[in-house]
């Protein structure tokens, strides 16, 4: 895990390089213009989705690897051709 | 602890714990991102919620179509993937922002709770899951998608992949 929480509540992620700034998008205007319509019609489900710590979102991302297996076989495999 | 869409700001912070995790599961050494994009990410997805009702009345479904279709349209990941990690997925267009957006769709969605209209809640509690096929199907054919096109189809097929294995949380089928 990356993650590290500093004494003064800020987070760092030490395997992400940022470029850009946070504040000050030029995308930004060009989103919301391209925001979906609302449907019409229809009561919708609601829904919420679970609680997590960021430490556990590590847990969950990792606690998977078929994809990653049957990529990796795939590349190694088209590799050997 | 909290949840995706719960605020912008801790929605900020989950969005880069994931994609870390993601470069820490795939062992990448580094992912360069852009943090205005991401910013942009953020904002857009709350902002002016394309449900009746807004965000609060939003099922998880929309909720995490309006994510991927925005996250996937800005393009915050700049870091392509090698191809002995992805193999020929590294050949397709924006297949890293893809590629992530799936992965926080597809977690978020693991545990996910869905009050229906009943008011009855059920549990999403089987992952989402695809074959390799279609996975690879997914990021190609998503690689160009637009919140303003994409929003609802995206939602439809995020439900639909989840209901095949959380049949219970379906509404009742009609032949047609």
């Amino acid at each position: 895990m990356a993650l590290i929480r500093h004494a003064d509540g800020s987070l760092e992620f030490t395997g992400l390089i940022r470029v850009g700034s946070s504040i000050g998008s030029d995308s930004h205007t060009t989103s919301i213009n391209h925001k979906p319509a609302t449907k019409p019609h229809a009561k919708n489900d609601r829904g919420d989705f679970p609680e997590r710590t960021l430490e556990e979102v590590y847990t969950c991302v990792n606690n998977n690897s078929d994809l990653k297996e049957a990529l990796s076989k795939e590349a190694l495999s088209k590799e050997a051709l | 602890m909290s949840s995706f869409f719960q605020s912008q700001s801790s929605d900020y912070e989950f969005i880069l714990a994931h994609i870390d995790a993601f470069r820490d599961h795939w062992e990448l050494d580094s992912i360069i991102f852009d943090e205005s994009k991401i910013s942009t990410v953020v904002h857009s997805m709350w902002a002016e919620f394309p449900a009746k009702g807004g965000i609060e009345e939003a099922s998880t479904f929309k909720k995490a179509a309006n994510f991927f279709c925005y996250f996937i349209a800005e393009r915050p990941i700049i870091s392509v993937f090698p191809r002995e990690i992805v193999s020929d997925l590294s050949e397709i267009e924006n297949h890293q922002n893809v590629m992530i957006a799936f992965d926080v769709v597809a977690k978020a969605l693991d545990g996910a709770t869905i009050i229906k209209s009943d008011d009855n809640i059920i549990t999403l509690d089987k992952p989402l899951r695809l074959s390799l096929h279609s996975y690879k199907d997914l990021i190609s054919s998503c690689r160009r998608i637009t919140p303003s096109d994409h929003q609802h189809i995206i939602a439809l097929l995020f439900e639909q992949i989840s209901y095949r294995y959380n049949s219970n949380a379906s509404n009742s089928i009609i032949d047609l």
